[in-house]
């Protein structure tokens, strides 16, 4: 079988080398953070896409023809995203797009993707502005306004009535800061500071914070570190509210940094989908731990696979298109669980988790089902 | 002491200082006059080693100097007064003096003894013992400059390098200079002034250089330079190139 | 009053990448652009001693300062050295490409990863309506200490004064026998041991990420642009004040009515800058000097 299979391979590539228009390799695009602030981001993200190219080629590419991977950098920025996407899209053009992975990203690159008529799938980017992007815009990410109904409904739940936030002026914090203001009740938010990207002095805000009376303290902030950093300053000050946050505090870097200054703070994220599954062992093997969690990963995976089987699928069939195949998909079985996507291209099928930090470690504590 | 021959310098292709070659005797004060941009400083800059000749050699007592660095020339005892002030405006008078003296090399620094002393009676020398502790920034034109030659003096320097030592001084302050400028030739020291001010250098010095576009064209006492040609010519005259 | 100490937390850091700028800024006139750099590569070595080979901390803090006047002296001699006397804004370009150069290097050698020297809550003490950790107090004791060591040295030995003078007129120090390009060298040497003590610093309070160099630049610049040029004390005094004046800004109830929002922090801190410099248009701390 396994000698049958060697044989296939090498006819493949002596075909390759062959017959020439028809076998030209087929080109996915790569726009996230390679560089800068959240280039833990990009490693995990274009890590995944490397490892299932690898194992889509290894099995006949797409109906033959190799796929191969055309990386920009976006750098989790508006500018150097529609930079990235200009030379993907009108320089290399390629056949599709996995990206942009910052909202940021996507959102700028947008515009330009729309133009040149090429289907993007993002695995992360969670803004609400995501889902008006455009007809060729998809992500199997959830969008944040869920994410911040569910963390109101667990505010409510919890009674908590005097809620501090504290934002990073990014589009991700600053479109979660609008979203989740939009969910609460109006005196409910009693203190709302946003601060300049990558601000790691809180102290000032927690001497305020001293004198505040409140229930819970949502640090809405962009890396680990900062969230690490805020909630030592928090606790060396001898603040002892709850702390809740999102997908960024879901990290094990988190831990590492924050140790008992983070103990017992909870995040309401997807849920730890992909670990301890063969992905985890697959990825963590070929790599290393990754730098944003498994969940990143797993979420890759399934996004590149599925571009993958779109063009396959298009590829056979003249009259389908890869937008087509996203839109009319009716379930796809993915590592993240059962997924489609709804007209605006936004997936369909993913819930939220309650995590905490227990021993040093997270753990899920209950699920949050959305009713949308 | 020294023999300076054929220097030239150039910055492109554009030529400040063409074949210039001359020297000097132990003891001898001499004026280097000439208009502006006839390269008198580029000389001076090339003589204490800031600027790199393109062709030519610079002997001083015996030794071949032509490719020392700046600091060893100083520490072979040639010294320097700027156009624009080689004080350190953020440091007190007395600071001034004595980094001066500190940073001589070790076996003179042993002659002078104490050096505390020392920078007070440099401070005298140029009447400012009472300023010892004031910034440096705070001082006159004038000051500056009797302050900076002092410090020269005393740093047991052998050739002297003045540029403009009067330029922006008051007349009581210029013959104050001048006094200083006397001592050192009965101490035996030699002495290079460039100037503009031709009754002070037909007062002080034994012979005049006239530098003009890069070269030297003339080299006599004082009153035969005044009567000159040339010299009309140079500051007054007709283009010297016609 | 948690607001001048939090002040101090967080200018201390400031002011040592200011001190260190300023020298090789007021010296060559040169501006060093991988100076946040070297600061990274100090709390990166500190970090990967102490936590990866478990090195005391002092010998590894010392080891981090070692490596960053290393890096800092082979910066003067490959970077700065061959290019400065031709044109001062060459070393401007060279040093922003090192910049980007040392930028990959750090992302290749210590990942994205944040990384923290002392991770977690450090114990902390309370009194006089203040709460400080005996780590901070050690720190902005360290900080003061370290910069009143470099006063003394620089104002009362023979060796410092010869650095001023080299700073304040590089030619005429060395017409004076002073030997001016190994000053330069020293120069770029306590330069890099001041910038690598403020990226240990940012290790121990907070944690090292490989993209902060940049702004730690930015915010010495402003820092020595407000102190005046050549003017140490004016850049480590104004490193202090712009932290203050950013504390104050967001910290302090105005006319009891109005907090300005965290966001305005650095733009409120810097227009206060301006508007002294419009003022005193030389800087801050620059005695205003007689005109010849």
């Amino acid at each position: 079988m396994k000698k049958l299979f060697s044989i296939g391979v090498v006819c493949a590539a002596v075909m390759a080398a062959c017959s020439p228009a028809s076998q030209e390799p087929v080109k996915i695009g790569y726009i996230g953070p390679l560089t800068g602030d959240f280039s833990g981001l990009g490693s995990d993200t274009l890590n995944t896409l490397e490892m299932v190219v690898e194992e889509r080629n290894a099995a006949g590419g797409v109906n033959g023809r190799e796929i191969v991977i055309v990386p920009a950098d976006g750098r989790c920025n508006g500018s150097d995203a529609a930079s990235a996407a200009q030379k993907i899209v009108n320089v290399d053009q390629v056949d599709v797009i996995f990206g942009g992975m910052c909202s940021g990203e996507t959102l700028a690159a947008a515009p330009i993707i729309e133009v040149g008529e090429i289907v993007a799938l993002s695995p992360i980017s969670s803004s609400p502005d995501v889902t008006d992007a455009g007809e060729y815009i998809f992500r199997n990410y959830p969008n944040d306004a869920l994410k911040s109904t569910a963390m109101a409904g667990y505010f409510a739940s919890e009674e908590y009535t005097k809620v501090a936030i504290i934002t990073e002026n990014t589009d991700f914090g600053s479109a979660f800061r609008d979203a989740i203001k939009a969910e609460l009740p109006e005196d409910v938010v009693v203190f709302d500071e946003v601060v300049e990207p990558g601000t790691k002095d809180f102290r000032t805000l927690v001497t305020r914070l001293k004198d505040l009376d409140f229930d819970v303290v949502f640090p809405n902030l962009q890396t680990p570190a900062n969230i690490a950093a805020f909630m030592q300053q928090l606790r060396e000050q001898g603040l002892e509210q709850p702390a809740v946050s999102h997908d960024v505090a879901d990290t094990a870097e988190l831990i590492t940094i924050g140790l008992e200054a983070v103990d017992g703070m909870r995040a309401i994220n997807v849920p730890s989908v992909g670990v301890g599954t063969e992905l985890e062992a697959k990825f963590i093997e070929k790599f290393g731990d990754p730098v944003m969690g498994i969940p990143f990963v797993s979420h890759s995976y399934d996004a590149v696979n599925l571009l993958i089987d779109a063009l396959i699928a298009a590829d056979l069939d003249e009259e389908l298109t890869v937008r087509d195949y996203l839109n009319d998909l009716e379930v796809y079985n993915g590592v993240v669980g059962d997924f489609s996507f709804d007209e605006n291209g936004d997936v369909v099928g993913i819930s939220y988790a309650l995590k905490e930090v227990k021993d040093g470690e997270w753990v899920t504590i209950a699920d949050i089902s959305i009713d949308q | 002491m020294l023999d300076v021959k054929g220097l030239s310098f150039s910055i492109g292709n554009q030529p400040i200082l063409s074949d210039v070659s001359f020297s000097v005797k132990e003891g001898e004060v001499i004026g280097l006059i000439g208009p502006n941009g006839s390269g008198k400083t580029t000389l001076f800059n090339v003589l204490s080693g800031f600027l790199n000749q393109t062709s030519g050699s610079i002997t001083y007592k015996e030794s071949d100097i032509t490719n020392l660095s700046p600091y060893k020339r100083a520490h072979m005892g040639i010294g320097r007064v700027f156009q624009n002030f080689g004080i350190f405006r953020e440091m007190t008078l007395e600071e001034n003096v004595q980094v001066a003296l500190e940073a001589l090399p070790k076996n003179q620094k042993r002659e002078l003894g104490d050096l505390k002393k020392v920078v007070k009676e440099t401070l005298e020398i140029a009447g400012l013992q009472d300023s010892a502790k004031k910034k440096a920034s705070s001082l006159s034109g004038g000051q500056m400059r009797l302050l900076e030659i002092a410090r020269t003096l005393k740093s047991g320097n052998n050739l002297f390098l003045l540029d403009e030592p009067t330029a922006g001084v008051s007349p009581k302050m210029t013959n104050q200079i001048a006094d200083m400028i006397s001592t050192l030739k009965k101490d035996g020291k030699t002495v290079l002034i460039i100037e503009h001010d031709l009754p002070f250098i037909g007062k002080i010095c034994d012979r005049v250089i006239v530098l003009d576009v890069g070269h030297i064209v003339l080299s006599d006492t004082p009153q035969n330079v005044k009567q000159s040609k040339e010299l009309q010519e140079i500051y007054f005259g007709a283009d010297p190139t016609t | 009053m948690q607001l001048v100490i939090n002040a101090f937390i967080a200018g201390s850091l400031a002011a040592l990448i200011a001190g260190g700028l300023a020298f090789v800024y007021g010296i060559l006139g040169v501006f060093n652009l991988a100076l946040g750099q070297i600061a990274l590569i100090g709390g990166y070595t500190t970090w990967w001693l102490y936590q990866v080979h478990s090195v005391p901390l002092p010998v590894s803090i010392i080891c981090g300062m070692a490596f960053g006047a290393l890096v800092s002296w082979l910066i003067f001699e490959v970077f700065i050295n061959p290019f400065y006397k031709r044109h001062r804004f060459l070393p401007l370009v060279t040093t922003i490409a090192l910049s980007m150069i040392l930028d990959a290097v750090i992302l290749m050698v210590f990942r994205e990863r944040p990384r923290s020297i002392l991770p977690g809550v450090k114990e902390q003490i309370s009194g006089f309506g203040i709460t400080i950790s005996p780590v901070q107090i050690v720190m902005i004791c360290t900080t003061l200490v370290f910069l009143f060591l470099l006063a003394y040295f620089l104002h009362s030995t023979s060796f410092g004064r010869k650095i001023r003078a080299v700073t304040q007129n590089d030619i005429a120090a060395s017409s004076l026998g002073i030997r001016s390009g190994l000053m330069h060298r020293i120069i770029f040497i306590i330069s890099g041991v001041l910038a690598a003590a403020g990226g240990i610093y940012i290790g121990i309070d907070t944690s090292l990420t490989p993209v902060l160099a940049f702004s730690l630049t930015i915010k010495a610049y402003a820092a020595i642009i407000a102190g005046g040029k050549g003017n140490i004390w004016g850049a480590i005094l104004c490193a202090y004040l712009i932290s203050l004046l950013e504390q104050f800004a967001i910290g302090v109830h105005w006319f009891g009515t109005f907090y300005i929002s965290a966001g305005y922090q650095q733009t409120v801190a810097l227009l206060v800058i301006i508007l002294f410099l419009l003022w005193k248009p030389n800087g801050l701390f620059v005695s205003s000097s007689r005109k010849a």
